[in-house]
């Protein structure tokens, strides 16, 4: 692997991620001592495409003065090979725990034109599963094999070709998560740059490709042994640490209250008002209120359900802080000026969705 | 042995003989003759009596021997209809017989390596025409068209899985272009043999990624693309000792020697000409096809002048103006007109009705009739009509009505007005 750093693009894409990490590391340590991270909140992501266009240059204009050793290459590659594993695992744990692509019934309830691009995208992996659940066990094997002395390069390309599909869709639905999704792009062609050549003798030129994974002269045993144990230490770290973070955002979902579902405010006027048409209380205590001229209000609410009272309220005031009645699919409180509001329960067709693989499971059951 | 190639080290032992043989018998009863009348229409005719056949066998196999339902024979051209699975079955069994007679009439010792690179040959061609239909219906958008003013009228909801993968895929023309372009590139490299692992390889990606969403959207043909992702599986294997020799055993892979089916340069030169004339013949084929679809259509939109959203405004039947009740089951909240003549009313409980419009050529009058029901008809004469309102009054059903609609902006819909943005300050909502 360590003779074919002399392609450009090999040292070119170790010199950037050099210069990237150091990049990164020169502008937060220069927020840390000048302004103790008070603009890093703000301007943070400027920062990174920054690092990235600095990192880019300064690979370029030294692509060819760098001298690096076998070992430091070994060790550029495993810090590169750990933050795609990570970024795989935590992206795949997101699919499989219904983080990523979650359908609220509001979203649910609202026609397709009035969506977002995105939306539109997260939608349409949101209504099924089993579809995300396989590009998450990608992922998931990608990221983990990546450690692999045998398979590194072919999980390197499944990893790539996963990633250039989710790229695309980056591009024409315009999602947020275009420049982490490049990077990762960038960091697996990183991985398979030494092996380019055999890649092309072996699915182009059909010519003898030898074999592709060298043993490392540089460990002895024990060093080897180590280093796999360190190794399967950081991928359980990584899935606990996913799973973590993950579980914290979907708990709440996981608990809805009483009221969770859509209400029809009855006997509603249909006027280009700001009167409310429906209500969406959702799993995580948001609630949606849709006025009469379909403009939708983002709101959270608290249930207090040993005393029946009702608290709903949005950026700027309470909406509603009232006592409630239910009464299976009629719900009654009173907003503000002493406007009752009377409200029916109904449903919102959801195409059978299963949300995450807790739900699965227990359907499956 | 210093190659691999895929005729080089075939066993011609009594099993791999009689599994040629079945796959054979197989896919030229399955494969035979649709491309080719698919691809020179004038031909379609010539092979009905071969198409008559199949029509006849298979409800007949299916219905006398493994007892199914009604096997209607107008499903031949279907996706996954009871007849395709019935004809899978069937093709399944008379392959097999048919290659125990050939293994009993055929037994002299001898290689098959010119029938297997002529049997690789023609899924190589069968596979690429097929593909490249699709790939062209994506590139030029008349597969997943964007979506209409029902659809986006239609909450998420209350969508099927595969209208929602038709919609998801209709509203991006780039990501249409990409996928199809994928289809085109991987369906051309497999019809030269210096390309032809890559491009069975892409093929591989592409149709799994389909496969896959056929099979979790519920689109209907599950069957087929099930069958073209095995023989692109099928071109890339041909390759496989090599493939696994370097992705997955870190052996060394030997170099590949290819198989020569012509002894004279003359009839290799005579080949490559008709090669080249066929990719011509069918990347403009499919071109103009697909351009001529994608003309008819827009023509067919100009000739609705009626077509768009419009609100309900007011609503007057038997003379009494009805108030708009979210509650309310007569009145309605919305019409929708779209192209060619087809009407979707939504009431104001958010139920929605499917009728047939006609505008007369004065454009005066129009009737709307239900779905389903041709002797429902309701007479309406066009009072106003111009850019925002359009108000007709006449009967419906019994009662007299008279509608006053205002029409919506479409680009009001974020999906028809976001376009494209590099940098995304705010998160999904």
């Amino acid at each position: 692997m360590i003779d074919k750093y002399n392609y450009t693009a090999q040292r070119v894409l170790t010199n950037w991620i050099i210069f990237f990490i150091v990049s990164l590391t020169a502008y937060l340590l220069f927020c840390y001592l000048v302004t103790d991270f008070a603009y890093v909140n703000t301007t943070d992501k400027y920062a990174y495409q920054a690092a990235v266009a600095i990192a880019l240059i300064a690979a370029l204009l030294t692509k060819s003065s760098l001298n690096l050793n076998e070992k430091l290459i070994y060790y550029i590659r495993l810090s590169v090979k750990c933050t795609l594993c990570y970024l795989l695992i935590y992206y795949s744990l997101s699919k499989l725990m219904g983080v990523m692509f979650t359908n609220s019934i509001s979203e649910l309830d609202a026609p397709l034109g009035a969506a977002r691009p995105i939306t539109l995208c997260w939608r349409f992996f949101g209504a099924n599963w089993q579809f995300m659940a396989i590009i998450a066990a990608g992922q998931l094997l990608a990221g983990i094999f990546l450690f692999s002395k045998k398979y590194q390069y072919f999980a390197a390309i499944a990893a790539f070709l996963l990633l250039a599909f989710i790229f695309v869709l980056d591009i024409f639905y315009i999602t947020h998560l275009l420049i982490p999704v490049s990077m990762m792009l960038l960091l697996c062609l990183y991985l398979l740059t030494p092996v380019w050549s055999s890649i092309e003798n072996v699915l182009l030129n059909k010519k003898q490709v030898l074999p592709f994974a060298p043993a490392l002269t540089f460990f002895n045993k024990k060093a080897k042994a180590i280093n796999v144990v360190l190794i399967i230490f950081f991928i359980s770290l990584s899935s606990f640490i996913s799973y973590q973070r993950t579980y914290k955002m979907i708990a709440p979902y996981l608990r809805p209250t009483i009221l969770f579902g859509g209400w029809k405010v009855k006997s509603a006027l249909l006027l280009s008002d700001s009167s409310w048409s429906k209500l969406y209380f959702e799993e995580d205590n948001t609630c949606v209120i849709k006025l009469q001229n379909e403009t939708l209000l983002y709101a959270t609410f608290s249930l207090d359900t040993i005393f029946k009272k009702i608290s709903i309220k949005d950026e700027n005031s309470i909406l509603v802080n009232s006592a409630y009645i239910l009464q299976t699919d009629k719900l009654s409180f009173t907003k503000p000026g002493n406007d009752t509001v009377l409200l029916q329960k109904f449903t919102i067709p959801n195409l059978g969705i299963q949300k995450n693989m807790f739900n699965f499971f227990k359907n499956e059951k | 042995m210093d190659y691999t190639n895929y005729t080089g080290y075939v066993n011609w032992g009594l099993k791999n003989k009689i599994a040629l043989r079945f796959f054979i018998i197989f896919f030229v009863l399955l494969a035979f003759p649709f491309m080719i009348d698919a691809y020179i229409p004038v031909l379609s005719k010539a092979f009905d009596w071969y198409y008559d056949i199949y029509k006849t066998a298979v409800p007949w196999f299916g219905e006398k021997i493994l007892h199914t339902t009604y096997i209607d024979p107008g499903d031949f051209y279907g996706g996954d209809t009871l007849f395709s699975y019935v004809m899978i079955i069937l093709l399944f069994i008379v392959a097999f017989t048919g290659a125990a007679i050939w293994s009993i009439i055929d037994q002299k010792p001898r290689n098959y390596n010119h029938l297997l690179y002529w049997f690789t040959l023609s899924i190589r061609y069968y596979l690429a025409l097929i593909i490249l239909m699709y790939g062209f219906g994506k590139v030029i958008q008349t597969q997943f068209p964007y979506p209409n003013l029902f659809k986006l009228n239609q909450t998420f909801g209350t969508q099927l899985p595969m209208g929602l993968l038709w919609s998801f895929m209709g509203f991006s023309k780039s990501y249409n272009f990409f996928t199809g372009m994928a289809e085109v590139v991987g369906a051309l490299l497999i019809l030269f043999r210096r390309t032809l692992t890559i491009g069975a390889l892409i093929l591989v990606t592409v149709l799994s990624n389909v496969v896959m969403l056929n099979f979790c959207y519920d689109v209907s043909v599950k069957l087929y693309s099930s069958l073209e992702l095995t023989m692109a599986m099928f071109l890339a294997g041909l390759d496989y000792k090599r493939l696994l020799n370097v992705f997955f055993k870190n052996k060394t892979a030997l170099p590949l020697v290819e198989f020569k089916p012509f002894s004279k340069p003359t009839y290799f030169f005579i080949s490559r000409i008709i090669k080249w004339l066929l990719i011509v013949y069918v990347l403009f084929y499919n071109y103009k096809e697909n351009a001529a679809y994608l003309a008819s259509t827009a023509e067919i939109t100009k000739k609705q002048p009626l077509r768009g959203i419009y609100d309900v405004e007011i609503f007057v039947l038997n003379n009494d103006t009805i108030a708009p009740l979210t509650t309310d089951t007569i009145r309605w909240r919305k019409l929708i007109i779209e192209y060619p003549n087809r009407a979707q009313i939504k009431l104001m409980n958010d139920s929605t009705r499917g009728y047939t419009v006609t505008l007369d050529n004065t454009g005066k009058s129009l009737v709307l009739m239900r779905n389903g029901d041709t002797l429902q008809k309701n007479y309406f004469k066009v009072v106003k009509h111009n850019i925002n309102l359009l108000q007709f009054k006449g009967n419906w059903k019994t009662d007299s009505l008279t509608v006053t609609l205002k029409k919506m902006d479409e680009n009001k819909y974020l999906l028809n007005s976001r376009g494209f943005n590099w940098i995304n300050e705010t998160l999904n909502r």
